[in-house]
């Protein structure tokens, strides 16, 4: 049986073309530098509305190492507590996963380290300081396993907060 | 053969390839799919709803600002237009929610397709820049499938828009184009992952799973015992790298379609088992499923039923 393209599917089978060779450019990590300037907030304004820049580099190259984010409160008599953001529902915990692993992003570290400082003393109103403690995991290789090497939390990042002012007024509050 | 009538073969091949109109079963497939699981996501998330997007959260708004895409709004953007109407921050955002929910369950169901999948589909993209910090591979496939949903005809077979006459669920060469360009898509996507894969020397050396398995993020077991077994990691890391670099190579025909589609599937049910990635691989899987699998499922269940009401003739006009 012959088939022939009406008009109107070649125009739609060239926007087909088009969109996955832009998605093609996403995936393989290609930027629009080429594009000119004009063109470029277009093509980036597509490419994020319909996800053609997507990436999906997942575990690759390599395999990022686990990252863990834990808080030690000081209580209003001095006691100490230990918290951390793991939650029963699994869906919240991989997006708490999720969000430590882009602690890694330099210009949004202590910001977001604040952000998890006030919500701890939101969590816990009578808290006078907390120390954010960020760690990474140290996995030894297979053969060290066996050899009875065992997986490391190392300190990659530590900041303590202390509440500014008193805890009737606010428990967002957070300084440095 | 001339070289001129092997490029009208070849084109008439290619033109066959995108337009010889075909059932839109599978793009309904693909539509059920992934509002089920975008439904079950919401629900799963809906309790969390403050501390995810609210500028109280657990990343504030002017944090979040730093992944986020000046090209599209984003929470506080609606939000800020909803407060000059007295529309708290805590409301409006439920009220997105809410609006999000509706759209798929539309799209679910099929009523009016076209409208609930271009509402969700700009919902999620809103919600999607404002909760970068908490998105992962999931997200990305569900922005990717519901923009799919927005310009396909996903609406053209089991819906309600087809059953009320609204739609015609009749073979068309767009439903075609479209599952073409998905095709084409998952092929994309698995290649380049698996050869971003190939980059790295942990994935050469088989490793790779070991590290992943033995992060308590995503082991769901004690996988330690696996070092005494390396040939197990390494047969599970390179069997991963087979499956995704050759799926653009053996889903293809249709010798291997079928293999390579329970391969697939069978890797992403090990992900969602032994990482704990249920939504994540419920939504590759179904995208596979619906864009290579039903068609096989679909095919077989026509020639049983055909052998099933032919062959009672066939006994007795042979006896």
């Amino acid at each position: 049986m012959r088939h022939t393209l009406t008009s109107w599917h070649g125009l739609l089978t060239g926007l087909a073309a088009a969109h996955l060779l832009l998605a093609a450019c996403g995936a393989l990590h290609v930027p629009f530098t080429r594009v000119s300037a004009t063109l470029r907030p277009w093509m980036l304004a597509y490419a994020h509305w319909t996800g053609a820049s997507s990436g999906f580099s997942f575990f690759a190259p390599g395999v990022s190492p686990a990252t863990r984010v834990s808080f030690d409160l000081e209580g209003a008599s001095g006691e100490w507590l230990h918290d951390d953001f793991q939650s029963d529902n699994s869906s919240v915990n991989v997006r708490m996963h999720s969000m430590t692993l882009r602690f890694g992003i330099p210009e949004s570290r202590d910001s977001l380290a604040r952000a998890w400082a006030a919500a701890m003393f939101g969590r816990h109103p009578d808290a006078r300081s907390v120390t954010v403690r960020v760690e990474s995991l140290q996995l030894p290789s297979m053969e060290a396993h066996l050899r009875g090497s065992r997986p490391l939390w190392a300190e990659d990042y530590r900041a303590v907060f202390e509440r500014r002012v008193p805890t009737s007024v606010s428990t967002g509050e957070v300084t440095r | 053969m001339s070289a001129l009538s092997w490029k009208s073969s070849v084109g008439q091949r290619l033109t066959a390839f995108v337009s010889a109109p075909s059932s839109p079963q599978p793009l309904a497939v693909f539509r059920i799919g992934v509002a089920t699981l975008l439904l079950i996501q919401a629900w799963s998330l809906a309790e969390s709803l403050p501390e995810l997007l609210g500028n109280r959260g657990w990343v504030p708004w002017s944090v979040s600002e730093v992944l986020a895409s000046p090209a599209v709004p984003r929470v506080d953007t609606v939000v800020g237009a909803l407060a000059p109407l007295g529309i708290s921050q805590a409301a409006g955002i439920q009220g997105l929610a809410f609006l999000y929910v509706v759209a798929l369950l539309g799209l679910l169901v099929g009523l009016h397709t076209r409208l609930s999948a271009v509402a969700a589909w700009v919902i999620h993209t809103v919600l999607l820049n404002s909760i970068s910090f908490f998105s992962y591979g999931v997200e990305t496939f569900a922005h990717i499938s519901l923009f799919y949903c927005a310009v396909m005809p996903v609406g053209a077979a089991f819906s309600l828009d087809v059953q009320s006459g609204r739609l015609s669920g009749a073979h068309s060469a767009l439903a075609t184009l479209s599952l073409r360009m998905l095709q084409l898509h998952l092929c994309l996507i698995y290649l380049s992952t698996g050869l971003e894969k190939l980059l790295g020397a942990v994935w050469w050396n088989g490793t790779a799973l070991w590290e992943v398995l033995m992060q308590p993020q995503y082991g769901q077991f004690d996988f330690a015992w696996l070092a005494v077994v390396p040939w197990l990691v390494k047969l599970s890391t390179w069997g991963t790298l087979a499956v995704e670099v050759g799926y653009a190579f053996c889903v293809w025909p249709r010798r291997t379609r079928g293999l390579w589609v329970a391969l697939t599937l069978a890797m992403h049910l090990g992900i969602a088992v032994m990482m704990g990635l249920w939504l994540f691989s419920g939504m590759m899987a179904v995208l596979t499923f619906a864009a290579f699998g039903w068609p096989l499922v679909a095919e077989a269940m026509v020639t049983r039923v055909r052998a099933a009401v032919l062959l009672p003739f066939h006994s007795s006009s042979t006896r």
